[in-house]
């Protein structure tokens, strides 16, 4: 018995083309990169539309698309709520990425700010962090395009992973961040009319009164309040997005990316437009049992609900839309790691007299390793997509106060801030294994908040902002 | 006894063997046919779960899972067919208690034996004090990000 909603040649059809124009676009982009700065950050001159709408975009990614239903699937309606209040990471980055403009107007990376604002070994903690979180999410995109690919059309999870993955490689490599942020522009539209459309079609599909029942006699946990898994997951996925926003060197570019005054009401929007999406897709999945779905892995879940609704057209849709919202943020996510890579590792511990050319070649080179590295790891499918999210949740969140105290207070010190985020990582890690995913997160920051307090109250020494300022910028 | 009565004798014992044959022939059948159930062993704390199928031939499918509170089965809590050719499934939305699971095809129970699966919630005591822990850690985060920016924009 085969169900698939596209047939293999459709859905490689599809891929393919998307994959060509893609790199043909990114190629026509990259004529306009002359110096390291337009690659790395587009010039720093991208205006109000397209930030808003490369925020929106980076953030609709396979959490929003294929973990936001498995979560539903797995925590009911609190998954889903839950889910959507990861919308606050971008609404609070909002203030942050003013701030981080003002603060580091030359700046290029996250790492330069920690390394600047808290010395070499908070710096060091704070890099292994980033490079766990960016191949966690990495694998877990490469991973969620075989994934999709294999629950619309059987096509196998290993083509549909490797061609996904060289396509992103592909446009970032020749356009730099100027393609990574206008094709989110466009991928961003494809994900509103898209997510908007499956939304229509299954109201009108599958009435709400006959889900309900059905979830009540069948699966009743789903529809409770005080589900206790779900109830602890709330706040952790709260803490777990800020921890991934406010730390990662994705949203840190854009903001240091965008021109001024920008950033503010750029993260403003596009928070509040991805807000609804999670609701949008994980709703689909509190559908799945009365259709009569039940996936082999709780990560199919959203793709093979629409697809079953919506028939052959709907399935395209849906390959085309979470096929999108995946490359816009796969291809933000290995220009945003080669860019870290590039500054914090090469030009400042390798290279300290790196030339422009030079900076941008290496930067090309990583890009491309870091996307072999990345195919390589997403071949054994070690985890669901949600678990391994939320093991790097323990990683993240543990960043959280050692960022906000760091950029508006100069009390607290390199040593603390280093300790802060390795303990609170250590916690968080602790209570993945021992509890489960869904407080890893909250753990992690709840330790890494308490010793930056205690950092705060015995220091004596105010950090002087002027330290920022490297080489005389 | 008469030449009837030992024809007799060798015809029920040739009839019985060959019952015997035609019987063993058909447990080996069936024990070939007999999918292989395996789910979690350790108590399911989130209500949901993964039960991996095992020697499914193709003429088993299309193949559904019967879930019920009774080892019986008297009552079906749930049936749920496997989704295309894969060999597992996710179940979820259980409440805390015992689950008894088995294959069946076309109304044929084709699985060797039924597998039992517990449930058990994690306390609410547990789950709200994180809960609690959470909301006091997130409004003491708003309040230093409201702070910092306050001050911020008035050095400006």
């Amino acid at each position: 018995m085969t169900e698939f909603a596209l047939d293999t040649q459709t859905a490689l059809f599809i891929i393919v083309g998307f994959a060509l124009v893609w790199i043909a676009f990114g190629v026509w982009l990259g004529r306009k990169n002359k110096s390291h700065e337009d690659f790395a950050l587009a010039g720093r001159n991208v205006g109000f539309a397209f930030a808003a709408a490369t925020a929106m975009a980076t953030w609709v990614t396979s959490n929003t698309t294929l973990v936001a239903p498995q979560l539903t699937y797995q925590l009911g309606v609190w998954g889903m709520v839950g889910y959507s209040f990861a919308a606050l990471g971008l609404l609070l980055f909002a203030p942050m990425a003013k701030r981080i403009k003002q603060l580091l107007p030359q700046g290029y990376t996250s790492g330069d700010f920690v390394r600047l604002r808290y010395g070499r070994f908070a710096w060091a903690v704070f890099l292994v962090i980033s490079v766990v979180y960016a191949f966690g999410w990495l694998v877990s995109l490469g991973m969620a395009g075989g994934i999709l690919l294999e629950a619309l059309s059987g096509l196998d999870y290993y083509i549909g992973m490797t061609i996904i993955l060289a396509m992103c490689v592909g446009y970032t490599l020749f356009g730099g961040l100027r393609a990574v942020i206008a094709t989110d522009f466009i991928q961003a539209l494809i994900i509103i009319v898209g997510v908007a459309v499956v939304a229509y079609w299954l109201i009108d599909n599958v009435g709400l009164t006959s889900i309900h029942t059905e979830l009540s006699e069948a699966h009743p946990q789903l529809l409770d309040l005080l589900f206790p898994a779900a109830v602890m997951f709330l706040f952790n996925n709260i803490f777990f997005g800020l921890g991934e926003i406010f730390h990662s060197n994705v949203w840190w570019s854009r903001a240091l990316s965008f021109r001024k005054d920008v950033a503010y009401k750029a993260y403003l929007t596009g928070g509040l437009l991805w807000l609804p999406i999670p609701v949008v897709t994980g709703f689909i999945a509190l559908a799945a049992p009365q259709l009569g779905i039940f996936p082999a892995s709780a990560d199919m879940i959203g793709p093979a609900v629409a697809a079953s609704v919506l028939g052959k057209t709907g399935a395209i849709l849906v390959f085309i839309v979470v096929f999108s919202a995946l490359a816009s943020s796969l291809d933000s996510l290995l220009a945003a790691s080669s860019d870290l890579v590039t500054q914090d590792i090469y030009h400042k511990l390798i290279k300290k007299h790196a030339s422009d050319q030079q900076l941008m070649r290496f930067n090309r080179y990583c890009l491309l390793g870091i996307g072999v590295m990345t195919w390589l790891l997403c071949l054994p499918r070690i985890a669901t997509l949600g678990a391994l999210l939320n093991f790097a949740g323990a990683f993240v969140a543990s960043t959280i106060w050692p960022i906000v105290i760091g950029l508006y207070w100069r009390r607290l010190q390199g040593t603390f801030a280093g300790i802060a985020m390795a303990a609170g990582t250590i916690a968080g890690l602790i209570a993945y294994f021992w509890i489960g995913f869904y407080v890893a997160a909250l753990v992690s920051c709840a330790v890494s908040g308490l010793i930056c307090a205690i950092g705060i109250v015995f220091n004596k020494r105010q950090f002087s902002w002027h330290e920022l300022q490297e080489n005389g910028q | 006894m008469t030449s009837f009565q030992v024809w007799l004798k060798s015809y029920n014992k040739a009839l019985f063997a060959l019952l015997s044959i035609l019987i063993s022939c058909s447990a080996v059948a069936q024990s070939e046919d007999a999918v292989v159930l395996s789910g979690p062993v350790e108590k399911v704390r989130a209500g949901y779960f993964v039960v991996e199928l095992d020697h499914v031939s193709p003429t088993l499918r299309p193949l559904s899972l019967q879930v019920s509170q009774s080892k019986s089965f008297a009552s079906l809590l749930q049936t749920v067919p496997i989704m295309g050719n894969f060999n597992q499934v996710t179940l979820t939305g259980f409440e805390s208690g015992h689950y008894y699971i088995r294959a069946v095809h076309q109304q044929r129970v084709v699985s060797q034996t039924a597998i039992e699966v517990t449930v058990e919630h994690y306390p609410i005591w547990q789950a709200l004090t994180l809960f609690l822990l959470g909301a006091l850690l997130f409004l003491l985060l708003l309040l230093t990000l409201i702070m910092g920016h306050k001050k911020a924009v008035a050095n400006d």
